[in-house]
């Protein structure tokens, strides 16, 4: 963490704040000034004051006490997205690239359909699909994450597999499983970190923007998303209805992103250099094996138009 | 005030004058008017003018309201995206005046006759008026519009059906005659209300028998009214152009409408007005509303709107079969708060379970004294509470599936009643926001506890909603609801051609249906409208609904 | 060569059936009732049985999926790309008349993006590590983190507050009305190109420093040179072949991203057309829209590869 602090004080600075929001998340009900529940129609629509620091909604309900629980729900969200979506998909990359031939054939393909969509039209026909709730919320979301895992730790697991240590391991006569989980699936440890920090930053602005379309997670829970989604009910939203949950996404993303340039950066660049620029999307000669497909870089991009 | 002023005029001879008045004719054309007013066989037929005899040709308007339609056939249709941008092509059998909102005028019939059992109603057609394709409107054209309606073909769903049940054989003596044989007797304010419902345009046999009945995706079908598709741009605009063959003479004032599609109550609408981009805006937000009030030049109105808006119960699961429980819920639900809560977003009143301005239903100042309606909920919230205690749920009831509507009214109402619930009854709701499309199909498989909506009607007249939405399986009645001294005190309504003896019956249905609620209302709409006072000819506030009058006929713009 | 480009024509084809067969059934087991958007609230609920069943027959909803699928890559086939349920459109006709807008904001952005994030990245590289560096890293960083919806409605806040904004009414396309045009696409361009720009400039600033860090960019700087000459000279033009791609890729994901800023600025583009048609269930305009998402995403990537096959040999006989 020191050395960290001295190579990257933003990256530290990001990663205080991240643990400041996980905090303030986990801790919700002592530090929420009241019920974000609770609706109140005799303070209905007050600008921020003395009463309500961010105000209140259209039904009287303290924003700041749903933004500190939104925290919640938002980061529960994201966190089982990145979860469930990022490890399916890297394990099914560290499969692929072990395994190689006509099971990566196949995978790559259907990863590279998975992707062709728009990723917010894929989460939003999938929660339409399964129905309106959390756990719809949750899985539509970590679908749209499995290709990025599964295609950004495939490559790691290519290259890992064509070290010499591996090549060993293989030669010795250990089986396949052994070998993966042994040998490979360590070396992608590290590049699985970074990928799922960043893409928790991705997650919480799906999360948001799906709740902005109206597919999100329902009311009264209140997400971040869903806050914005209930502002705009009129000709000039209140502002600060607009302001507080979309600063607090931004400022959870921007952490959790610098966070994770951070970890990037104090890993052990003797490693596999290649490896974590596939990872983070940042260089030049990034190139996989095998089937044809987009640039790494891209594909390990936090999705940039997610929203 | 909003009552269809025929009955009216037949009970009193102050109404009949000022109806005679509005007319704007001398006695000696009195004959024009219709039959019901007893006068002799007309010299000249009337037309109708604008009020303002000032009134000048020329200029185009530009008119902002709703999405686009889904399909083209107005028949077929229940929201004003067809009428607001169609109505203007088409004429009507008979009408609303313009100018008025509510008077029943000649409108392609010019006058008609009704038998004195009520069970023959004989209309006389103008000769000469042409459909914008050339075609001559014959007696052949009335009866395929209204066998169509009447009795819709497999696949055509005509939400206006309903209203001419009683219609038996339609008939045409000749190519300028119709005549509509009742199989029983209805009252006819009811009928001529039915008759002249905007949705009713009339069309060419010849169009409906070469679509094979449907016209929904017929973008273009002739009318005979006074404006001529000139071409639509999907979701945008629809132009419009004068009808220089409007049978009409010297109508329509305007050279040409421009028809933006702006959703109801959207930002768009809102600034599209305020930046002078739309002459007329309907269906405004109420923020944009407030401030076109304040500016110069510009008149803010707002008009009773047909619609209620209410959550349902599911008949069919315990605790809803008892009506002390919806009673509860009914008082519990402080309808002050419920406009309150969407004052930026929509505008709403406070409303029982019939439309609280007809001159029928409990006037405002007695309601206010009702339970469940005072500004003070207390009194309400204790007896609710008693209620529920006497019901065995004194403990509240857990775990409601509550399916809201993904509009932003419902959500907001959906999160105040929850809230409210929880507060007096204890009663605990999850909410479900699903998409309209969805919305529909759990209603209707009956696959929720409580479900927020909208209802609409075609008419004033309770009969219309009676049926409709509280009626044993009416299309609307989404709780189940049954109640029989309800069901058969709405039958006699119906078939009562008696004004007064009508009038008699509301109380006792309003008595039964807040004792024994098939839904509990939340708000009646209103609608909002402004435009430039260089828009002449057009003034709604004493419109009922958005549906009749939307012609744009007898408009006129000031020249600047 | 010709093999790879056999091989890579196979994999995008594979790819496009594979999403067309997933959006296709997807669509079809999606819960909502399309015909109360097509009917309207009011007759949906008079509807019959019997009626209902007519109307699925009318709209091809009723034969069977295999049917249906096939008559969709018919109506491709045809170039009309099948009927939407509303009104009787074309969804060819659709796509013509909104598509240039989007493609408008795509294009604007992706120039924003470089006119904003070049420069960024440059000057981030000449001095890695100062103040300039971390000032610009961070802001990149920072709009990377804004959701671009979220932004957008700021600036629809802060425009109708200020300048008493007007959300666009018509579709004006270009070769109409230039300047009503711009007013349409500038907004979302913006938003969307900003994002893009962060990228841009993480991008070249790694890749310069790569650059510079190389044995000819040493020499040319042992030999003298000025400074900014060796970066613009010598380093820029072989750095900027990874940012060219990288903003092919973006270009798929500025057409995905768009759908929510559309949305947020109310501009009448094929990324709200999707919005409203999935809400409104109009399923064939649905898949149609994701099909050509897919199809532009799958092309985009498709050259990107080639153009790295040109480039690198060894891609090619692997």
């Amino acid at each position: 963490m020191l050395a960290l602090l001295r190579q990257n004080w933003l990256s530290a600075a990001g990663g205080l704040v991240a643990v400041f929001i996980v905090f303030v998340a986990l801790a919700a009900p002592l530090i929420a000034p009241r019920d974000p529940l609770k609706a109140d129609f005799r303070h209905m629509n007050k600008a921020p004051g003395a009463e309500a620091f961010f105000g209140t909604d259209q039904v009287g309900r303290d924003a700041l006490s749903r933004v500190i629980y939104g925290a919640r729900t938002s980061l529960f969200v994201a966190f089982s997205a990145v979860l469930l979506g990022t490890t399916v998909g890297s394990l099914w990359g560290v499969a692929c690239g072990y395994l190689g031939g006509r099971f990566d054939l196949m995978s790559q393909r259907v990863m590279e359909i998975f992707q062709s969509f728009p990723d917010l039209i894929l989460a939003m026909a999938i929660s339409m699909a399964i129905g309106t709730g959390l756990p719809a919320v949750i899985v539509a979301i970590a679908i749209t994450r499995v290709p990025f895992g599964g295609r950004v730790i495939r490559s790691v697991a290519l290259s890992v597999s064509a070290m010499p240590f591996v090549e060993a391991g293989r030669a010795a006569g250990a089986s396949s499983f052994r070998v993966m989980s042994r040998h490979v699936l360590p070396q992608c440890v590290a590049p699985y970190l970074v990928l799922a920090t960043t893409h928790l930053g991705v997650a919480i602005v799906i999360e948001a923007a799906l709740g902005f379309l109206g597919v999100g997670v329902p009311p009264p829970t209140p997400t971040w998303g869903n806050m914005l989604a209930d502002a705009i009910t009129g000709l000039v939203p209140q502002w600060w209805l607009v302001l507080f949950p979309g600063l607090a996404i931004t400022v959870t993303v921007l952490a959790f992103n610098l966070l994770g340039d951070g970890i990037r950066d104090s890993l052990d660049p003797k490693l596999a250099p290649t490896v974590l620029r596939l990872v983070t999307g940042v260089g030049r000669s990034a190139r996989s094996a095998g089937a044809p497909s987009a640039t790494p870089a891209a594909s390990a991009q936090g999705q940039p138009g997610a929203a | 005030m909003a009552d269809p002023v025929p009955h009216k005029a037949r009970k009193s001879p102050v109404s009949r004058r000022s109806f005679l008045k509005t007319l704007g004719v001398a006695s000696a054309t009195v004959s024009a008017a219709p039959a019901f007013l007893r006068g002799r066989a007309e010299a000249q037929e009337f037309m109708v003018k604008a009020a303002d005899p000032a009134a000048k040709a020329g200029g185009t308007l530009r008119f902002g309201i709703l999405n686009a339609p889904a399909h083209f056939d107005v028949h077929q249709s229940g929201t004003i995206a067809n009428l607001g941008p169609q109505a203007p092509m088409y004429d009507l059998l008979i009408r609303r005046d313009p100018r008025d909102g509510n008077t029943i005028i000649p409108d392609l019939a010019h006058k008609w006759e009704i038998a004195p059992d009520g069970k023959k109603y004989t209309f006389h057609l103008r000769k000469g008026v042409k459909f914008h394709d050339g075609a001559e409107m014959t007696s052949a054209d009335m009866k395929a519009t209204y066998d169509r309606i009447v009795r819709p073909p497999k696949g055509v769903v005509i939400p206006r059906s309903s209203l001419f049940t009683a219609v038996g054989d339609i008939v045409t003596p000749d190519a300028y005659t119709i005549e509509f044989r009742l199989t029983e007797p209805r009252p006819r304010a009811f009928m001529l209300g039915a008759f002249a419902s905007g949705w009713n345009i009339v069309v060419r046999k010849k169009t409906l028998d070469d679509n094979g009945g449907n016209l929904r995706q017929v973008m273009n079908f002739p009318g005979t009214g006074p404006f001529r598709h000139v071409s639509r741009k999907d979701k945008e605009v629809w132009i419009q152009e004068r009808n220089p063959n409007y049978w009409n003479k010297g109508l329509p004032y305007l050279d040409r409408l421009e028809i933006y599609n702006l959703p109801p109550f959207s930002p768009e609408l809102g600034s599209s007005f305020l930046s002078g981009k739309v002459d007329y805006a309907r269906i405004m937000d109420p923020v944009s509303w407030r401030k076109a009030k304040e500016m110069p030049g510009v008149t803010a109105t707002a008009m009773n709107q047909s619609v209620i808006q209410a959550y349902f119960f599911n008949m069919k699961r315990k605790p809803f079969a008892d009506p002390r429980v919806r009673r509860a819920l009914h008082l519990a639900t402080d309808r002050n708060v419920m406009v309150d809560v969407v004052k930026d977003t929509a505008p709403m009143q406070v409303g029982g379970f019939v439309y609280p301005f007809h001159e029928w239903s409990t006037p405002k100042a007695a309601l206010e004294k009702r339970l469940g309606y005072q500004k003070d909920p207390k009194a309400a919230i204790q007896e609710a509470k008693k209620l529920m205690a006497a019901a065995g749920y004194g403990q509240g009831l857990k775990n409601l599936d509550f399916v809201v509507r993904d509009i932003a009214s419902f959500k907001l109402w959906a999160v105040a009643i929850q809230a409210m619930l929880k507060e007096n009854l204890n009663v605990e709701t999850n909410l479900r926001v699903v998409q309209t499309s969805q919305w529909f199909e759990e209603a209707g498989s009956g696959n929720f506890d409580l479900a927020i909506s909208a209802i609409v009607s075609s008419l004033m007249d309770p009969s219309d909603y009676f049926t409709a939405w509280y009626g044993k399986g009416g299309p609307q009645n989404y709780s189940g609801w049954t109640n029989e001294e309800f069901h058969s005190l709405a039958h006699n309504l119906e078939r009562e051609v008696d004004e007064n003896k009508r009038k008699a019956m509301i109380p006792r249905a309003e008595e039964i249906l807040e004792n024994d609620p098939p839904l509990v209302p939340v708000a009646w709409e209103q609608i909002y409208d402004a435009f430039y006072n260089r828009v002449h000819g057009q003034n709604a506030t004493k419109f009922f609904g958005i549906y009749d009058v939307t012609r744009w006929d007898t408009v006129w713009m000031a020249q600047s | 060569m010709q093999k790879y480009l056999l091989r890579r024509a196979l994999f995008a084809l594979s790819t496009v059936i594979g999403v067309s067969l997933i959006v296709f059934v997807v669509l079809r087991i999606l819960p909502g009732d399309p015909l109360v958007a097509l009917l309207g609230v009011e007759a949906h609920s008079k509807m019959t049985p019997a009626d209902r069943v007519l109307i699925m027959k009318d709209l091809g909803l009723s034969d069977s999926l295999p049917v249906q699928y096939v008559r969709w890559l018919r109506d491709i086939a045809s170039g009309q790309l099948g009927k939407s349920f509303f009104r009787g459109d074309t969804v060819r006709d659709l796509i013509l008349h909104r598509g240039p807008l989007s493609a408008e904001i795509a294009i604007l952005a992706l120039i924003i993006s470089w006119l904003v994030g070049l420069p960024v990245g440059i000057l981030s590289a000449v001095r890695p590590n100062g103040w300039a560096d971390a000032v610009t890293r961070f802001l990149s960083i920072l709009f990377i983190a804004i959701p671009g919806f979220w932004l957008s409605m700021l600036l629809v806040l802060a425009l109708l507050f200020w300048f008493g904004y007007k959300a666009p009414i018509l579709v004006v396309h270009l070769w109409e009305d230039p300047w009503q045009n711009l007013q349409i696409v500038i907004g979302p361009a913006i938003v969307l190109g900003l994002a893009q720009g962060a990228y841009i400039a993480r991008m070249s600033r790694s890749c310069l420093l790569e650059v510079i860090r190389e044995d000819y960019v040493r020499t040319a700087r042992a030999k003298g040179a000025v400074e900014r000459a060796v970066v613009l000279r010598h380093a820029l033009p072989n750095a900027l072949l990874p940012v060219v791609t990288i903003s092919g890729v973006l270009l798929g994901f500025v057409l995905g991203g768009s759908v929510a800023v559309e949305q947020a600025f109310g501009v009448p583009g094929l990324g709200r057309a999707l919005v409203t048609a999935i809400i409104e269930r109009d399923i064939i305009v649905v898949q149609n829209l994701v099909l050509l998402y897919a199809l532009i995403f799958v092309a985009v990537n498709a050259l990107v590869d080639l153009s790295y096959a040109w480039l690198d040999p060894r891609i090619r006989y692997q």
